[in-house]
């Protein structure tokens, strides 16, 4: 359906991904990982056509460089991040400029029927029919983005990309999006850091890293275990390899200047020359170091809130908020988009007038990160010098280690802050943090555009500072096993949960199980029907046989397909040993026995993934 | 529907606002003669038995085409402000911050300092010639910007035309300079004016702004499509280059061939689009020809207090829509500001 062919793209003349083959094929659900900045966006925007590219793009077999824009986007929708709103439409008006491209041609561009049934359809798969005459400026974040979504929809796209659609959404929200994408019959392409959200999502994690892909056939969590073998292995077959090359050396050094042994010496050193040499993937395996500095030991209580309320004018974000935080504690605000998680934060931080009474504890240092910080640095500015102007005293003397502890160290704190990525300018902003010491942290938000590993140290510093911690948050995987309390945000109120975040939301969906089933999302016109049967819960006892049959059915064909994997695996690294031996590697039937088994490999793989994948449907 | 409602209701107004335009005045006419004369000059039907041939005159030959005139360059103006507005994605942007109006003053200036006239053209000479410049001058700029930044971005395009129009500025105060003899009329020219203006500009006018804007109303789509941002807009489907080029040519052209005529007439570009916003919502289908009716009529307005507040002599109309467009100017800014 999507193929890209030695894709190099890069922005202003300095290209950042290089030579990319991909093949994506109908209904699969693909993640594109990697370390920040390393050209995610920029494999996304050159495949919708935002940014020029060298090499070729072909949708369903014709070149997008040759297709008109209208063409394109009735393949390919990207679904946008949330920008300014400069003008604002209903949310209907919006969700049907989305047909635009089905409508162009007819004077005046007016929609059909079919256009407006259409943009019903898709409010009523995003759940937003019943309030299609708002208008988007008074709208939540999560809710822009579902609106979004609905556009996209409205596309009817063959294919959907997504770029970190997870950065403003709640959970919730989170979760239904992962609902709605994995049932999606359209092949979905998405960047994203949520772990939690893209192995629910995706089937196939494509790696960036220094520019080329590696493509793993697996979700995220097997891609990671994958990984780690083949990075392995490919050490293994380097030190073999270097081992032979050394003991070639070895002789060639040691008769080369022996006439009778010549013909031989020239033959070794021929085959030396012959050896490809096997390369171990580079691995960014750069990660910040992060450690934020001892603090000043604070009161025993570092905030008190007692009977808070807060309103805008005439609507009540909340009321009758009372908590205590204890020193050391590390909580978590979740909540809907719009609950008044950065409202209260901001009451804390005494930045916005509210009743009730608040207080700080003594010798409190609040360390503060905005959800917005990172889009507040001064574009113009170089990364050192954004430094330089919030360092005082002592710190100034610590930049250069800070920054080179950030990832910014040597050239990079040259660079201008226009063009960092957004993980990179989430970083930047971190640092501020560390540039004095604090006793209570509060985070909003503050793992939007970070990357998985990025994520890992953040969350080990948080879990390692001796100070207490707010978090707005709605990464489920971030926020395991950090938090031990969770604030509830909604409805006006604010609850406390004792436990974990996993702990939190599996008592939510207790709570909610009826009104969940009540709520479930309307199917969408294309979706597979076959599953939505499958999972009716009132199967009759007929059905129940028939399915148990075909349960044990297909799981005999996994099975045997798995056995018919483990020969060819085992046929293939034979083959692979004596390929890597001096004489193999020079025999051409070998290599072409090589490949094909590996193909065949390949095949069998696909096939087993595929009954897998219908055996777990079967099982519900 | 609420919106029909609001749209029969501001046609109604703009033509009170007209028959306003055409009675009001030294010799104040009713409304029921303003009728009589236009039917009997169109249809030949039989005039009113008790009017007399001064006011039948007064209301053909003076006020009802320098009313028309009025409102077709204030609706020319206002379609071509919100259309910058839409495109540019900047509340402040209009013809004018791209050199529209500094260009057609230059060439209007070399015309009135030299004297020079182009067979055929006769007194045309001026408008053409202004409009020409004012949009050369607009060409030059965009084609600039584009040589600076091949994304075409839209604070280069606003940059860039700022300093083109700067620049044309500094060589029109020179010719001004070194022209005192003539330094009256420039002036006046650059407040513009709609005195004694007779059908001709009208009948020339009327088809240039009419196509212009059913041009612009049927890219509506791709206005409402592109305030979302140019990166949204090209995934929808929207060959954005193509029609930023097309869309600020077209507004250029109107407010040039509007202003080439009657001289340089601010803010009204401005103002218009905001309130039309404010009571249609966003939707570029409406948002265009409302954007028409309010803009003519709040000219003839304007006009009609230019004329009559201190009659019998005339301010210039430039003056009185930049005196009520400067306060909303600032008031729209600083709104802005404080929603951030």
């Amino acid at each position: 359906m999507l193929t890209l062919q030695n894709v190099t793209a890069g922005y202003n003349g300095i290209d950042v991904i290089y030579n990319i083959s991909l093949i994506v094929k109908k209904g699969e659900n693909l993640c594109i990982i990697g370390p920040n900045g390393c050209g995610k966006t920029t494999l996304i925007k050159a495949i919708s056509g935002i940014i020029p590219h060298e090499g070729i793009i072909k949708i369903d077999g014709n070149d997008i460089s040759n297709m008109k824009r209208v063409d394109v986007a009735k393949k390919i929708a990207v679904m946008s991040q949330i920008s300014n709103i400069y003008f604002s439409y209903s949310i209907y008006e919006t969700v049907l400029l989305g047909r635009y491209l089905h409508m162009k041609g007819r004077t005046f561009k007016e929609p059909s029927a079919r256009d407006r049934e259409y943009t019903d359809k898709c409010l009523k798969a995003v759940g937003l029919l019943s309030i299609k005459h708002k208008q988007i400026s008074t709208l939540s974040g999560g809710q822009l983005q579902r609106v979004y979504l609905a556009r996209t929809l409205a596309q009817e796209p063959n294919i959907i990309l997504l770029d970190e659609p997870t950065n403003h959404l709640d959970i919730e929200s989170i979760q239904w999006l992962e609902r709605f994408l994995a049932q999606s019959a359209k092949a979905v392409v998405l960047v994203s850091h949520d772990r939690a959200f893209i192995n629910h999502v995706t089937n196939r994690t494509i790696e960036i890293t220094c520019g080329h892909i590696e493509d793993y056939k697996v979700n995220y969590d097997h891609y990671v275990e994958l990984r780690k073998e083949r990075r392995e292995q490919q050490i293994r077959a380097y030190e073999n390899q270097q081992k032979e090359i050394a003991d070639i050396k070895a002789f060639v050094d040691r008769f080369r200047y022996q006439a009778t042994k010549a013909v031989q010496v020239q033959q070794r050193i021929r085959q030396l020359e012959k050896i490809v040499p096997v390369e171990i993937d580079e691995m960014d395996n750069k990660v910040m170091h992060l450690k934020f500095p001892p603090c000043l030991r604070s009161g025993d209580f570092p905030v008190i809130c007692d009977d808070v309320r807060k309103d805008y004018g005439h609507h009540t974000v909340f009321d009758h908020v009372t908590f205590t935080l204890r020193r050391g504690e590390k909580v978590a605000f979740v909540g809907k988009n719009g609950e008044g998680k950065s409202t209260l934060v901001k009451c804390i931080m005494n930045q916005i007038p509210f009743s009730g009474r608040l207080k700080i504890g003594h010798n409190i240092q609040i360390g503060y990160f905005a959800q917005n910080q990172a889009q507040l640095l001064d574009e113009n500015f170089t990364i050192y010098e954004t430094i330089d102007r919030v360092a005082t005293g002592d710190m100034r003397l610590k930049i250069n280690d800070l920054l080179g502890a950030f990832m910014f160290g040597g050239e990079a704190s040259d660079k201008k802050v226009k063009v960092l990525s957004g993980g990179e300018r989430t970083r930047l902003a971190m640092i501020r943090l560390l540039l004095e010491p604090v006793n209570l942290l509060i985070l909003d938000e503050p793992t939007n555009h970070l990357d998985i590993a990025s994520k890992e140290v953040l969350k080990k510093a948080i879990r390692e500072f001796d100070g207490t911690a707010i978090i707005v948050s709605h990464d489920r995987d971030f926020l395991n096993e950090l938090v031990s309390k969770v604030y509830e945000f909604g409805g006006g109120e604010v609850r406390e949960h004792m436990g974990g975040i996993y702990d939190f939301l599996s008592k939510k969906k207790l709570e909610n199980l009826q009104q969940l089933e009540l709520s479930k999302s309307p199917a969408l016109p294309k979706q597979r029907e076959k599953d939505q049967s499958i999972t009716e819960n009132k199967l009759s006892y007929q059905e129940q046989k028939e399915q148990n049959r075909l349960i044990k059915r297909k799981e005999k064909e996994v099975q045997e397909a798995e056995e018919k994997i483990t020969k060819l695996e085992k046929r293939l690294s034979e083959t692979e040993a004596r390929l890597s031996t001096p004489e193999g590697a020079s025999d051409l039937d070998l290599l072409q026995k090589y490949l094909e088994s590996k193909n065949k490999l390949d095949a069998v793989m696909n096939n087993w993934e595929r009954l897998t994948l219908e055996l777990d449907n079967l099982k519900g | 529907m609420k919106t029909k409602f609001k749209i029969i209701l501001s046609i109604i107004l703009s033509i009170i606002v007209i028959m306003m335009g055409v009675g009001l005045g030294s010799v104040t006419v009713p409304p029921s003669h303003i009728i009589s004369v236009i039917s009997n000059k169109i249809f030949s039907t039989p005039l009113l038995p008790d009017m007399q041939s001064v006011s039948i005159s007064i209301i053909w030959k003076l006020r009802l085409p320098r009313t028309l005139l009025a409102f077709l360059v204030g609706g020319a103006v206002a379609v071509s402000g919100t259309v910058m507005q839409s495109v540019l994605k900047n509340p402040l942007a209009s013809s004018y911050t791209l050199g529209v109006s500094s260009g057609a003053s230059l060439g209007a200036a070399i015309i009135i300092v030299t004297g020079f006239s182009i067979p055929f053209l006769g007194l045309f000479t001026l408008p053409v010639v202004g409009l020409t410049f004012g949009l050369l001058t607009v060409f030059a700029a965009v084609k600039f910007a584009a040589k600076m930044d091949k994304n075409l971005e839209n604070n280069t395009i606003i940059l860039v035309g700022m300093v083109f129009s700067l620049f044309v500025n500094a060589i029109l105060t020179l010719i001004t300079a070194i022209a005192r003899d003539h330094l009256a009329q420039l002036t006046f020219w650059q407040m513009g004016s709609f005195s004694l203006k007779d059908w001709s500009s009208v009948l020339i006018l009327f088809p240039i702004i009419f196509i212009g804007v059913l041009i612009i109303q049927n890219y509506s789509k791709e206005l409402d499509i592109m305030t979302f941002g140019e990166e949204q807009a090209f995934t929808m489907g929207v060959d954005v280059h193509k029609i930023k080029w097309i869309l600020l040519g077209l507004s250029a052209a109107l407010t040039g061939s509007a202003i080439s005529f009657v001289g340089v007439i601010g803010f009204i570009d401005l103002i218009a689009p905001h309130v039309v916003r404010k009571i249609f919502g966003s939707n570029h289908k409406t948002v265009i020809p409302m954007s028409v009716i309010f803009g003519g009529s709040f000219m003839v307005l304007c006009d009609l207090i230019a004329r009559t507040i201190i009659s019998p002599s005339e301010l210039p109309v430039g003056a009185i829509t930049a005196l009520i467009g400067a306060p909303f100017f600032a008031y729209v800014y600083f709104s802005k500001r404080k929603g951030l």
